[in-house]
């Protein structure tokens, strides 16, 4: 198990967002994009 | 040989290169190894073309001189140097097939030095293991020459699948392909190593094959997402703790 994979959810799951009510796969990876681009920003 | 019949050379005569050459059944194969240049080594290699009925070249510009077809399958780590070293000496228009599993920017990087040289680059993806099918196993081509080199590789009887973009992208689908495919077989070798130092092999392999869902990856990935953002801090602390008990399995008993 690498650091980077630990990193990865640790980083997931700071994002603070709730994916539940989002169906779709697109819909949930782009939900996450936004949350890590708005922690960049 | 026929003058319309293409001249094959292979760089790499390791597991991919000898299974093409095996799937092609073709005399008059060329090749070139790394492992020739160890005199310890070189006389085995050359035996092992030989068995199969391909040449061995002294060295790599003779393998690439005047060949119309080339294919580089040596490590990930010389796949730039390979196409470096095979540049000063290819035929112009010469087909140069990139199968190696790089990153790419290494792809773009030998495509450039290729290219400059009159070569024609072609980026190749090798999507499976490449044993049990030969020159059938899955491969994705793409690159500015893709389309004739299409044609070339279907009249060796490979069958690859065409994908539109710039050399790149088919290693670009292999590369992300594999963070999962790699990864998960480092993963299981570490679980079970653990399990196996541990004591606890049917117990831990129990517990995952009643896990096991028949969820197609993206199904699974749309349901990770949701655990990771809902749980994921708690989750990498158990990671953490999952890294901690590794370390005490592999520290010596005392």
């Amino acid at each position: 198990m690498t650091s980077g994979t630990i990193d990865r959810q640790q980083q997931f799951g700071e994002l603070a967002i709730s994916l539940v009510d989002l169906d779709s796969f697109e819909a949930r990876f782009a939900a996450i994009e936004a949350a890590v681009e708005a922690e960049k920003n | 040989m026929r003058a319309n019949t293409p001249s094959v050379t292979v760089i790499g005569f390791g597991e991919a290169g000898s299974s093409l050459c095996i799937g092609w059944n073709r005399r008059g194969v060329r090749s070139f190894d790394i492992k020739q240049t160890n005199p310890n080594l070189k006389a085995a290699k050359c035996a092992e073309m030989h068995d199969q009925g391909v040449d061995a070249a002294e060295d790599i510009g003779a393998a690439v001189d005047g060949a119309d077809l080339i294919f580089s399958t040596v490590t990930a780590d010389q796949a730039f140097a390979a196409a470096s070293s095979a540049a000063p000496r290819l035929k112009p228009g010469a087909f140069f097939f990139d199968l190696n599993s790089c990153a790419p920017s290494t792809k773009q990087k030998s495509a450039a030095v290729i290219e400059a040289a009159g070569g024609r680059y072609v980026d190749i993806a090798v999507m499976a293991t490449i044993t049990p099918d030969y020159h059938h196993t899955p491969m994705l081509i793409c690159g500015d020459h893709s389309t004739t080199a299409l044609a070339a590789l279907q009249a060796l009887d490979m069958a690859p699948k065409l994908v539109p973009g710039p050399v790149g992208r088919a290693s670009t689908i292999k590369m992300v392909r594999s963070v999962l495919v790699k990864g998960i077989e480092a993963l299981t070798a570490e679980c079970f190593w653990a399990a196996s130092k541990a004591g606890v092999v049917d117990e831990v392999a129990a517990s995952l094959d009643a896990s096991q869902t028949d969820m197609g990856w993206k199904e699974q990935a749309h349901y990770n997402a949701e655990r990771m953002t809902t749980h994921g801090i708690r989750r990498a602390a158990e990671m953490r703790e999952v890294h901690k008990t590794l370390l005490i399995l592999a520290s010596p008993r005392t």
